[in-house]
């Protein structure tokens, strides 16, 4: 067994020995009899799980990449944004502006959306470029695949980012679906690139846990 | 000191340098979130926010203005 399985089967032991001792808490029990079941109830979960999966048996192959909260939340937000309901624009702002007598001349969601996602993802990307870029000597000198592979993908993000920006500027100039439509398909493939740019880290990650 | 700590010297380093650009990330992400999820109402304040990064963005981009961590430079010796 791996140390991620094992860690989690951990975990889990830990959290039916805290659900146990919560359910006695909740059933009115003083904190003295509390800490006793809390206690009792670890020991049993824990040793029931040591006793099946014995430290020793945990592999030495280095645990996979975890990627940072921030990169799971910018591949997560795309997929969930879908699922919600279409949000509403305060009238009068740079998406929804208002005439002289208040009234909405057009409201552009799509637009807004596009951008806000684009925003994400291309400063996703950019930080992981620089990281590399500001610790350089140091990924350097663990790994030196990491600056070739993302010099590889340095271009392909810049341009990207150049065929966004023209699309954008046409969709504003004439605001069609298709026109839209070419601004959220160029989005799409920077959102792609975050998992690739993310895998290159890798080896930096697998140094680290060996060296620990 | 011991060998360990000299070793992750500079990868607490580079977090802390990191530190600011993953903040900014975050608060992309937490806003985007609470858009959808709080109501669902974009204030003037947050589209015209966006609106100003997106156009300066468009208009840096396509004067050819590349952010210096996007371009390829040479390796270190």
């Amino acid at each position: 067994m791996n140390y991620k399985k094992w860690k989690i089967g951990f975990s889990v032991s830990i959290i039916f020995g805290l659900l146990t001792a919560g359910a006695g808490l909740a059933a009115g029990m003083t904190w003295q009899a509390f800490v006793a079941v809390l206690c009792t109830s670890l020991v049993t979960q824990l040793a029931a799980y040591l006793m099946k999966h014995p430290v020793e048996d945990i592999s030495d192959d280095p645990p996979p990449f975890r990627p940072p909260l921030w990169i799971f939340a910018a591949l997560v937000l795309p997929i969930a944004l879908t699922a919600c309901k279409t949000p509403r624009l305060e009238p009068g702002g740079a998406y929804a502006p208002t005439n002289s007598v208040g009234q909405v001349v057009y409201s552009d969601t799509g637009l807004m959306l596009s951008d806000a996602s684009y925003k994400l993802a291309y400063e996703t990307v950019g930080a992981v470029f620089k990281f590399e870029r500001d610790n350089r000597i140091a990924i350097w000198k663990l790994s030196p695949v990491v600056k070739s592979e993302l010099d590889n993908l340095r271009p392909q993000v810049v341009d990207i980012d150049r065929r966004w920006a023209m699309a954008r500027k046409t969709y504003r100039s004439n605001p069609t679906p298709a026109g839209l439509t070419a601004v959220q398909s160029i989005l799409s493939e920077i959102q792609r690139i975050i998992p690739v740019v993310q895998q290159q880290m890798n080896p930096i990650y697998s140094k680290l846990t060996t060296t620990q | 000191m011991p060998p360990i700590i000299l070793a992750i010297i500079p990868f607490i380093e580079a977090a802390i340098k990191f530190a600011p650009d993953a903040t900014k990330i975050y608060e992309d992400a937490r806003n985007l979130f609470a858009m959808w999820f709080h109501g669902g109402l974009i204030t003037i304040e947050q589209q015209d926010r966006l609106r100003d990064w997106a156009d300066n963005h468009e208009t840096a981009t396509l004067s050819g203005i590349t952010p210096p961590e996007f371009t390829v430079e040479a390796n270190p010796d």
